[in-house]
């Protein structure tokens, strides 16, 4: 097998192609498994022409086109096997790998892995006392090893006169309890899945359909085969393949379930989401093209002398100061949405960003410690909004809620050093039903929420100054405030973009606390006050079924989202540069 | 202050050292607060929850045990004058207020049966009233029958058989004590299908993580080092998808789940997620930095590519898969708009925490304290991975920025 | 070795290519129409909104032995579980996505909308074929299931549902605070008649007054029926006559607004919008008007002495609402006939008894004997309090066959927020009221 290797190298004119006989008999079993595809496609032809399979039109083409493409391509790759040509073995790989995949989706079909998950769902709840038995164990595990790794540290002996034999046994011993721990609970949470179930569950699936089950298992191993064969080292060298792009099919093969699900669940999407917001589709009718229509409805101003004078199907969205006109909107709530949005992120970024700016410097000072805060302020970020969106829920419930006690007492205090008690005891503002305040509900938990992530962002970027500058700058004379505004705002100013960028498009897709804030009430309440862009998506799509509109907004918003992404990536690509 | 990263010396030192821990911790108190809330209010009972001004600690009614049934102690004032720690027997007794005939300032509230009726009755302000005789430090006294009044039947835990006392529930305040009530957590398990919805949630996100980590390790192995036609033009694609906001799939994702039926099936929270551009593109930045020089003697060797990946490049990328991992669960665990769309809302067996926790908090007939409990059971996991995995994932935020 | 392979692959393909037939050919044998099993049991999906996992239980339960007492249904139950309008627009989704149930309850605001976009099936011919006499129930809600979505009046042939139950409002009364403000219990006032809004804006101020830190005269929910009573109550109402245009800026209908406003802007009441429930259950809110559904909630309560009491009289007298929701058929189930044998199972006398004796519901049929029994479902000692409120020249909630119910509700909605929490006065209200909710007859 590596004997090719010291051979003469590869020309690049007449390329090199090893003699292997034995691959050669291996490379004729492709061809046969080529022909057995190409005689099913046929049969597939001739069942479909001949009208024995009662198709209506469009599988009745589908099958067509299929079985020819199937029928093509395998006499192609047959007689181009034949050749040792480079491209019939690219064209072998295509084939088995499509066969492969089809195999694959039609094994998940028929053996209903689907509905297997929801079902195996139910005995994994039943058998979860095991498993936290067996988590148990792995942290007893986790944690005995780490003992012992200080206590015996890579590298160490334990006869070493400094390591403490004894404590090393010790520890030893409990990592094997840990382990049996884990055994243990490995071997009940086996019991309680009770697997049997599961294997009636197949052989259900599997009884209603064995032959084409077994056909289908049977075709996937042929193509797994097939597909090994012929990316293997040996076929690169019989079929002269350079050895720079011998590993490219290799390269496919690995990056192809990735792919897969790439094209199938995000670029397909993508583009589906961009035509249908060219219908009228309301997902049980026929999907009329209207054009542009979804974005002129959304999107639609129109300035009139009064009310109405505005053109049908515009309602009033504000007056215009100084002048006696009004701005009407074809969509005023669409309008709305941005409107609320935008006071969102005038309020909401600075907070996140100012007050993880502030807390940064605080961090960078030094003082022994103070970076455990960092991790202190992370922790909302990766609490999951909704749990850390209800404990606000509870705090800011006008009557009993902390938040508006809390402004009580301040009160309190306020008005015991200003004579007159000016302020109320007591307040009840309505952050969750009261339009005026709701907004800042979903700003507070937001900023709340996020600005710890933006702390550790900027103590990033704090570390990247270099010392220097503040020597010179001391050396300069300059004081602590002169050194901050000298040099630690222009070297953060590429982090503090970034970093404002990062949220401003995070603000953008607000959602998951709006709904949570919102819940039972319909989610934008109240009055519209927390009515943001996707959430008015969110109605349109899954409230009134206009998806064909409720795409528009979704493309609308991205093109917004799009313009901050990339003033962020030019800004570091600038940096780049410039540094 | 000292923004520069240098310490001050001296006092000015020390008040900066004040001023820096001062507000870092304030800070940190404004971060716990919620979360010490939440916790403590996950032990209380539901009226508690309500009390106003609020308490942070869970308090809850004392009780004590008489003849087999546990009763709640409240401070009751007495006839004798002064209160007394009193069980309450009953609450809804039907009382009677009794005003004084002669001194209007003496008011009785008591059962009717214990006053004796004297038949007679009295005008008061154009209204008949019936007349009453009690007892009144030791002298026969007369009352008019005013009103009913409704309030709780007391008696002695020490001595259960001795006169019980009468009071409306105004005049007796409950004597409590801190108690933490653990029962929440079991009880909320059991609240709307939220155990099964654990269960899934962490049936969910093993499944997605594992997903997320093997084709991110297949792909961007492909994409650092197996050269091929439109590799670098499809890895740009990738590049560009981090920026699509998700929010643009959410439709076109539905129909997708709609078409292939998959709507109301774990699967659907599963096998869309299973494949990751971002990690995708940490995976193949970590392979790039991996020395060539390791693989190539491996292919002398005579080692397969796949060997390769899984004997060399793995075992290198532990930092970079544990990142991924961490981000991969974070994501997995705490999705929400998702669950929302493609479960339905009477689709208790496949429904997830975020789900279920959204719905019970709309719920007004739940117990906010059973609520909070559900919240601590769903925090504590990604917060206990975050505090273990924090090495690989604060620095791998700090150096790449890229929120989760 | 690489015979043996070969050889194997050989056989494994031959049989391979032989089982492909059945594989391939699977897709015709869905299309062709096989021979159906004989109907002997028909697999039925049904959901209704529960109002708490009891209930949820008891459907459960119910749905068990419909299938086990062997009329040929088997019944899978599902518990709808969001409350408010998500439940209805999760329904209208599923139902294009073809995932809805055979056989679901939806609000009776909403039947409507439902027949309307055809997700629903008339069901005028299976149930005549099974007997149905729809006197049985209550007329209100008939009134609107018999419609023809053409002329959006009643009219022979249409049958959209049956009412699974009724409900209506009433006082939840927290007997301790309203003795410990020495006012008298509404329950005797409402005996002696005296049970007017003046009196109740006595007490709501009393009680807010006398009550201590944080307590409150009164509380209700911000949607619609909570505002809609005191606007029919004045004498008002939600539409015209006809329910074909909007009737909320009549002067009657702005009295009983305004009135309702100034409870709140006196300050007495649980703030506009927030969930008086929780409030109430925590022993500081005097009077909670809420429906029959908040019993069970209710019934948990240890710490302080309750009971229901009607709604405070207003101008014109009844007029509490006759709230209900009706079982519908999926328009697209298999067995139109096995569907409605189902509602009828689920609408019977000792299901509705079975249900409604869990305290969240009052039987759906206009019968003594419901009604009886409904009596004996305490607490509340009161009950009657709920059968005045149903059968009191009550406003059956009703869908609009000539408009767009849920385009109203949300419309009134917002603007009867944005009044109640000062955003508008009261005059821009009345002006603006019927423009907003114009678009929901178009």
């Amino acid at each position: 097998m590596s004997s090719a290797v010291t051979d003469a190298p590869a020309s690049r004119m007449t390329p090199y192609r090893a003699d292997d006989p034995a691959f050669g008999r291996l490379v004729r079993l492709v061809q046969a498994w080529h022909v057995a595809l190409a005689v099913g496609a046929i049969w597939v032809l001739v069942n479909v022409s001949a009208g024995i399979w009662e198709l209506t039109s469009v599988p009745r083409t589908a099958y067509g086109v299929l079985g020819s493409l199937l029928l093509a391509l395998n006499v192609l790759a047959i007689f181009l096997l034949a050749r040792r040509s480079r491209s019939g073995r690219t064209l072998s790989f295509l084939v088995s790998a499509l066969v492969a995949l089809g195999c694959v989706v039609l094994l998940f079909r028929s053996l209903e892995l689907a509905e297997g998950l929801d079902v195996f769902a139910g005995a994994f709840e039943r058998a979860f006392p095991p498993l936290m038995l067996v988590s148990v164990g792995v942290i007893w595990w986790v944690i005995a090893r780490r003992v012992r790794t200080r206590l015996l540290p890579p590298g160490a002996l334990i006869t070493d006169f400094n390591v403490n034999a004894g404590a090393v046994r010790a520890a030893n011993a409990l990592m094997y309890a840990g382990l049996a721990i884990v055994a243990v609970g490995g071997a009940w949470w086996l019991w309680e899945l009770r697997l049997q179930n599961a294997l009636s569950f197949f052989w259900d699936a599997i009884s209603a359909d064995p032959w084409g089950i077994l056909a289908a298992a049977g075709i996937l191993a042929l193509a797994t085969w097939a597909l090994r064969t012929i990316i293997s080292p040996r076929s690169a060298q019989y079929f002269g393949v350079e050895s720079a792009q011998a590993e490219a099919l290799t390269g496919w093969l690995y990056l192809s379930p990735n792919l897969l699900g790439f094209l199938a669940f995000f670029a397909g999407p993508l583009v589906f989401s961009l035509i249908i917001s060219f219908y009228d589709w309301d997902g049980l009718s026929q999907a009329v093209f209207i054009g542009l229509e979804n974005y002129t409805k959304t999107l639609g101003l129109s300035v009139a002398g009064s009310v109405d004078a505005l053109p049908a199907g515009y309602s009033e969205l504000v007056g215009l100061p100084l002048t006696d006109s009004v701005l009407g909107a074809s969509d005023p709530l669409f309008w709305k949405s941005i409107r609320n949005i935008f006071v969102f992120l005038v309020i909401a970024v600075p907070l996140a960003v100012g007050s993880a700016l502030f807390l940064a410097i605080m961090i960078q000072v030094g003082y022994r410690g103070t970076k455990a805060y960092r991790t202190i302020f992370f922790i909302p970020s990766v609490a999951g909004v909704i749990g850390v969106t209800l404990i606000w829920k509870q705090m800011l419930n006008s009557t009993v809620g902390f938040v508006n006690w809390a402004i009580g007492e301040f009160n309190q205090f306020v008005n015991l050093l200003v004579p007159g008690n000016p302020l109320p005891d007591r307040v009840e503002f309505g952050w969750l039903s009261d339009p005026t305040f709701a907004l800042f509900a979903v700003i507070i938990v937001f900023a709340w929420s996020q600005f710890g992530f933006n702390t550790v962002l900027f103590t990033a970027g704090l570390q990247g100054i270099s010392r220097e500058l503040y020597e010179a700058a001391e050396l300069d004379g300059a004081n602590a405030w002169q050194a901050f505004r000298n040099v630690t705002l222009p070297q953060l100013k590429a982090t503090t973009f970034f970093v404002t960028a990062t949220t401003v498009i995070l603000a953008l897709q607000l959602f998951d606390i709006v709904y949570a804030l919102n819940q039972p009430n319909p989610v934008g309440s109240p009055d519209n006050a927390t009515l943001t862009p996707v959430v008015y998506l969110y109605q349109l799509g899954f409230q009134q079924s206009a998806f064909g509109q409720a795409s528009a907004v979704a493309w609308v918003l991205f093109i917004i989202i799009f313009f901050f992404t990339l003033a962020q990536f030019r800004r570091q690509r600038a940096d780049a540069e410039g540094s | 202050m000292a923004a520069n990263g240098r310490k001050v010396k001296g006092w000015r030192g020390q008040l900066s050292r004040i001023a820096v821990y001062g507000v870092l911790t304030v800070a940190g108190i404004v971060v716990m607060i919620p979360f010490l809330i939440a916790l403590f209010g996950s032990f209380k009972t539901a009226e508690d929850v309500f009390t106003y001004p609020p308490r942070l600690l869970p308090q809850a009614p004392a009780t004590v045990t008489v003849d087999g049934a546990e009763l709640p102690v409240f401070n009751v004032p007495v006839p004798a004058g002064g209160t007394e720690q009193l069980a309450r027997l009953e609450n809804g007794t039907s009382l009677r207020e009794f005003i004084g005939v002669e001194d209007p300032t003496q008011v009785l509230v008591l059962p009717r049966e214990e006053l004796t009726a004297t038949g007679t009755t009295v005008s008061i302000e154009g209204e008949d009233k019936d007349v009453y005789v009690a007892t009144v430090d030791g002298q026969q006294v007369e009352f008019y029958d005013n009103r009913s009044r409704i309030g709780g039947t007391y008696i002695d835990p020490d001595d259960p058989t001795a006169p019980p006392v009468f009071a409306v529930a105004s005049a007796v305040t409950p004597v409590e004590s801190v108690q933490f009530q653990k029962d929440n957590y079991s009880n909320v398990l059991k609240l709307n299908g939220l155990g099964r919805a654990l269960t899934n949630t962490v049936l969910i996100t093993v499944l997605v993580v594992v997903g997320q980590v093997l084709t991110s390790i297949l792909g961007g192995y492909a994409f650092a080092r197996l050269k091929f036609r439109g590799r670098d033009k499809i890895f740009l694609f990738y590049l560009g998808s981090i920026m699509i906001p998700f929010v643009v799939l959410i439709i076109p994702l539905y129909r997708l789940m709609v078409e292939i039926g998959w709507v109301n099936d774990l699967v659907a929270l599963v096998i869309p997620f299973a494949f990751t551009a971002y990690g995708t593109f940490l995976m193949r930045q970590f392979f790039v930095s991996i020395p060539k020089e390791l693989e190539e003697a491996a292919i002398i060797d005579g080692a397969s590519r796949w060997r390769i990946l899984w004997q060399i490049f793995v075992p290198l990328s532990i930092p970079a898969i544990a990142t991924l991992t961490t981000f991969s669960f974070l994501y997995a665990w705490n999705s929400f708009v998702w669950p929302l769309i493609v479960i339905d809302s009477g689709n208790q067996e496949n429904s997830v925490l975020a789900l279920t926790l959204a719905t019970l908090g709309g719920r007004s007939a739940d117990a906010p304290n059973l609520i909070l409990a559900g919240v601590m059971i769903a925090m504590i996991p990604p917060i206990t991975v975050f505090l273990l995995a924090q090495r690989y994932f604060v620095e791998n935020v700090a150096s790449s920025g890229l929120k989760g | 070795m690489r015979i043996r392979h070969a050889a194997a692959g050989a056989i494994v393909l031959a049989v391979a290519l032989s089982a492909c037939s059945s594989t391939a050919s699977s897709p015709t044998g869905d299309g062709s129409p096989s021979v159906s099993p004989p109907a002997e049991t028909v697999d039925l999906r049904w959901r209704t909104r529960p109002d708490n996992d009891a209930e949820a239980a008891v459907y459960k339960g119910i749905s068990d032995k419909i299938t086990a007492s062997g009329i040929g249904l088997n019944l899978k139950y599902e518990a709808g579980n969001s409350e408010g309008s998500p439940y209805q627009d999760k329904l209208k989704t599923e139902l294009g996505a073809g995932t809805a149930p055979d056989v679901f309850w939806i609000p009776g605001t909403d039947i409507a909308d439902f027949a309307k976009a055809g997700l629903i099936l008339n069901a005028s011919d299976v149930s005549a074929a099974a007997g149905f006499n729809a006197a049985d129930f209550y007329a209100g809600p008939m009134d609107q299931l018999l419609v023809d979505p053409a002329s959006g009046v009643k009219a022979d042939g249409f049958v959209w549902g049956v009412p699974r139950d009724v409900s209506t409002f009433a006082l939840y009364l927290n007997l301790d605070l309203i003795d410990k403000a020495g006012v008298e219990s509404p329950i005797e006032l409402a005996k002696a008649g005296k049970w007017d809004w003046a009196a109740f804006e006595a007490t709501a101020k009393a009680i807010r007054n006398e009550g201590g830190a944080g307590v409150k005269g009164f509380g209700a929910g911000g949607w619609w029926a909570n505002w809609g009573y005191f606007v029919n109550s004045a004498g008002g109402s939600f539409f015209k006559d006809d329910r074909t245009a909007c009737n909320l800026d009549s002067t009657e209908s702005i009295n009983g607004i305004e009135y309702y406003k100034g409870l709140y802007d006196a300050g007495y009441g649980v703030p506009f919008g927030e969930d008086p429930e929780p409030v109430f259950k925590a022993g500081k809110l005097g009077m909670f008007i809420n429906g029959r559904w908040a019993t069970p909630g209710a019934r948990e309560i240890t710490d302080f002495n309750w009971d229901v009491a009607p709604l405070p009289t207003g101008a014109a007298p009844g007029k509490d609402w006759q709230f209900w929701g009706a079982y519908v058929i999926n328009a697209k189930t298999a067995d139109p006939a096995a569907a409605w044998k189902l509602v009828a199972e689920l609408t019977s006398i000792e299901v509705q008894n079975e249900i409604s004796s869990l305290g969240a519901n009052i039987p759906s049929r206009d019968s003594q004997e419901a009604r009886d029994a409904f009596l004996t479902y305490t607490p509340p000692a009161n009950n009657q309090a709920f059968l005045d409120g149903v059968q009191n020249d009550p406003v059956a909630e009703g869908p609009l066959w000539k408009g767009n119910w849920p385009a109203f509700d949300k419309a009134s909605g917002d603007t009867v927020t944005a009044l109640m929490n000062g955003k508008i006065t009261i005059d821009k209200y009345k002006e603006t009221i019927c423009k907003v909710t114009a678009p929901a007859f178009k």
